[in-house]
């Protein structure tokens, strides 16, 4: 099924944080870019699709004035945009994003209100591109902040936000113009984004936080902090199929877009990876699973849309863990 | 990152402390009635009321540096001594102590039953100072008042905040590697087989629903792991089983002096820029350390009894090795920058500056180590 590979070492721990992995591959440029969040910087790897050349930077999350301490990034994403690659990173000050090739900051937003005289908990979470024009990122309150993104250069503006969640969004995914947003409450909303925003449908949660959500072929995979993984019908909002996939807190979901394999992880320290059939009835399969020892899993990405390989991460790990079929 | 996390990191440190100075005061044979004040002074310091307002003020962490040197001073509260070898070795103990209990705790929600366990054992110190035993159960109300109504997902994010105050933090600790849960590289071991949080389920159904859902069938799958339902949740309350033992006092049982070992990986970590805490003070926290070492000092002026320096090693010759084995790292964390800043305008302050240079006050009786340990042969 599938083999453990050498591991890529990165230059700093990952921090415990979910959706702690991104990978974006760009074929053209024949690179493949991995990011995670080490407490207040980004590991941004660069490496050719052989392996032979690795590059590894740290970016680190920029202050408005150096006065006021170190900020904890709460989640790093690499997202394609046209022609370039996008880092965009969320924290307690606000957002902040960059060229993924030459690190330059092309954005900052800013999050939380000053003026409060009591200090209030802010920060972004939740990072999804919608087409090729935008950027969704969600908030403490349960917002999201849609960004537009011009083709190049860095006139970024915000295009709308969306309320609808009632408590801090955890993850946001999208597939066409359609997106996904899931919140601390394990609400589910899905939103229709473009030049007018849209709220399509809404499922109430559980009551658990719903750490991870992922869109594929109109189906909805839903992971929960009670362990469970929910798939429902991005259409309809029918729930499908209830998994008691983990024994702990979900921490990243994941879909290989050819082919509809789905990798899950936990801090249970074990990776699941199912076969999800799509139609009127979805069914699903497990296909593989493995225990990666001592390691509370905080991120999970298919490299490539055909789910042959895939990368995991864990807290307090300074290794990106890879799988291939074997 | 999340404003709630300070109090819980401050009490479960403490309560650490307290486990380890209570087992190495009956380890080294110091009398009952100095090892009772100096339990009474660290706690009646570390709960006192205008300290605590503050400690529960939504604010971010201190950075770790501070952290250390609260503790350094609240170590000092009493009559006790203790020498810079002993105090990173206290300082380590607790912090990996606290480290595996956030790591094993099973959902973030259990972190406040960790706290309570905490709470319940400092009480039990503190159990005939009807004065001290109020100001603990003040802190407790605190915690309910604060924490009760907090959602899972605020519970995740101290969680993750002290996670993250922890990371890379891998000192090896005997009473870990014996137990077998530390690697010999610092990691701790992720049981497989234990129990799941309370109110979720077992792993291993897959259920698929009728477009009515209703059930249409069920599946099952090898989840890999053996696990089991946990027997309570445990109570929350100011007097109840917590129904963990994470936060516990784990030196109660006889045991050998305990041992911290830096592993390699420890030394890399702490030479690698990451961006840390410690490069940046917080304003905050040098405020309210101020506080704290004014507090401090003013419960010192009261001391008529004299000092005794506490070992965390088995024997001075021990400790001597450890101190010249510090890396430089260590050595220059205990610089405090933060009070020297302060100096002219507290001269309680200066004062206890001053005394935590002095190793041994102690008026002739036999309040040296070895001189304890000869009587005893």
């Amino acid at each position: 099924m599938y083999r453990k590979e050498k591991p890529l070492l990165l230059k700093g721990s990952t921090s415990a944080l979910a959706n702690n992995l991104s990978i974006e591959v760009n074929l053209e440029k024949g690179i493949i870019s991995y990011a995670t969040v080490h407490k207040s910087l980004v590991n941004l790897v660069s490496a050719s699709l052989d392996g032979t050349s690795v590059n590894p930077r740290q970016i680190p999350c920029k202050e408005p004035s150096a006065s006021q301490g170190f900020t904890m990034i709460l989640q790093a994403k690499l997202v394609q945009m046209g022609a370039r690659t996008i880092l965009v990173m969320t924290s307690q000050k606000g957002i902040q994003m960059y060229d993924a090739d030459s690190s330059t900051m092309l954005f900052w937003y800013a999050l939380g209100d000053v003026t409060q005289a009591e200090p209030q908990v802010s920060f972004g979470r939740g990072i999804c591109a919608v087409l090729s024009d935008y950027i969704c990122v969600g908030n403490h309150k349960g917002e999201i902040i849609v960004l537009h993104i011009p083709a190049r250069g860095s006139n970024i503006t915000v295009s709308e936000t969306l309320t609808g969640n009632s408590a801090a969004i955890c993850d946001l995914a999208s597939e066409n113009e359609k997106m996904v947003s899931c919140d601390d409450l394990g609400t589910v909303i899905v939103w229709k984004v473009g030049d007018t925003c849209q709220q399509l449908l809404k499922i109430n949660g559980p009551g658990y936080p719903c750490s991870a959500v992922s869109i594929w072929n109109d189906l909805i995979v839903a992971g929960y902090s009670s362990g469970h993984m929910r798939v429902f019908n991005a259409s309809t909002g029918r729930l499908h199929i209830e998994i008691a996939a983990h024994a702990r807190w979900i921490t990243a979901i994941d879909i290989a877009k050819k082919v509809g394999e789905v990798i899950s992880v936990a801090e249970d320290t074990f990776l699941h990876i199912w076969q999800l059939k799509p139609g009127p009835e979805p069914e699903i399969e497990h296909k593989f699973s493995d225990c990666v020892s001592d390691v509370q899993l905080q991120g999970a990405s298919f490299i490539s849309e055909d789910g042959r390989a895939f990368a995991v991460t864990g807290y307090d790990n300074n290794e990106l863990m890879f799988y291939s079929v074997c | 990152m999340s404003l709630k996390t300070l109090p819980l990191l401050f009490i479960n440190l403490g309560g650490e402390m307290m486990y380890i100075l209570d087992q190495r005061l009956r380890a080294q044979n110091i009398p009952d009635e100095k090892a009772k004040k100096v339990m009474h002074d660290i706690t009646s310091t570390m709960f006192n009321t205008r300290f605590m307002e503050e400690l529960f003020k939504p604010q971010e962490i201190y950075s770790k540096k501070a952290m250390r040197t609260v503790f350094d001073r609240l170590a000092h509260a009493s009559i006790m001594r203790l020498n810079a070898a002993s105090m990173d070795k206290l300082y380590d103990l607790m912090t990996m102590a606290f480290k595996y209990q956030v790591s094993l705790a099973l959902r973030p929600r259990d972190i406040l039953l960790i706290t309570l366990n905490h709470m319940d054992a400092i009480k039990q110190f503190v159990t005939d100072s009807p004065s001290i035993a109020t100001q603990v159960d003040n802190v407790y109300r605190l915690f309910i008042h604060h924490y009760a109504s907090l959602t899972l997902g605020e519970f995740m994010l101290i969680r993750q905040t002290l996670l993250n105050f922890f990371q890379d933090l891998r000192i090896r600790v005997s009473i870990f590697l014996k137990e077998k849960v530390q690697t010999c590289n610092g990691h701790f071991v992720l049981p497989t087989d234990g129990t799941i949080p309370w109110g979720t389920e077992l792993p291993g159904a897959i259920r698929v629903y009728t477009p009515t859902g209703e059930q249409k069938k069920t599946m099952q799958f090898n989840c890999g792991g053996k696990w089991q339902h946990i027997k309570s949740e445990g109570s929350f309350d100011i007097r109840g089983d917590r129904g963990t033992p994470l936060g516990t006092n784990m030196y109660n049982v006889a045991r050998p002096a305990l041992e911290t070992k830096v592993s390699g990986s420890h030394v890399v970590s702490a030479s690698t820029a990451e961006g840390d805490s410690a490069l940046a003070p917080n304003p905050l926290a040098t405020a309210q350390l101020d506080l704290l070492s004014k507090l401090i000092g003013r419960n010192e002026t009261k001391q008529g009894t004299p000092e005794f320096r506490l070992n965390l090693f088995n024997t001075d010759e021990e400790e001597e090795e450890a101190a010249i084995m510090q890396p430089m790292e260590t050595a220059q964390a205990r610089v405090i920058k933060i009070d020297a800043s302060k100096q002219g305008e507290s001269t309680e302050l200066s004062r206890i500056m001053g005394e935590l240079d002095v190793d041994e006050t102690g008026d002739g009786e036999d309040q040296d180590l070895l001189d304890l340990m000869d009587s005893a042969n």
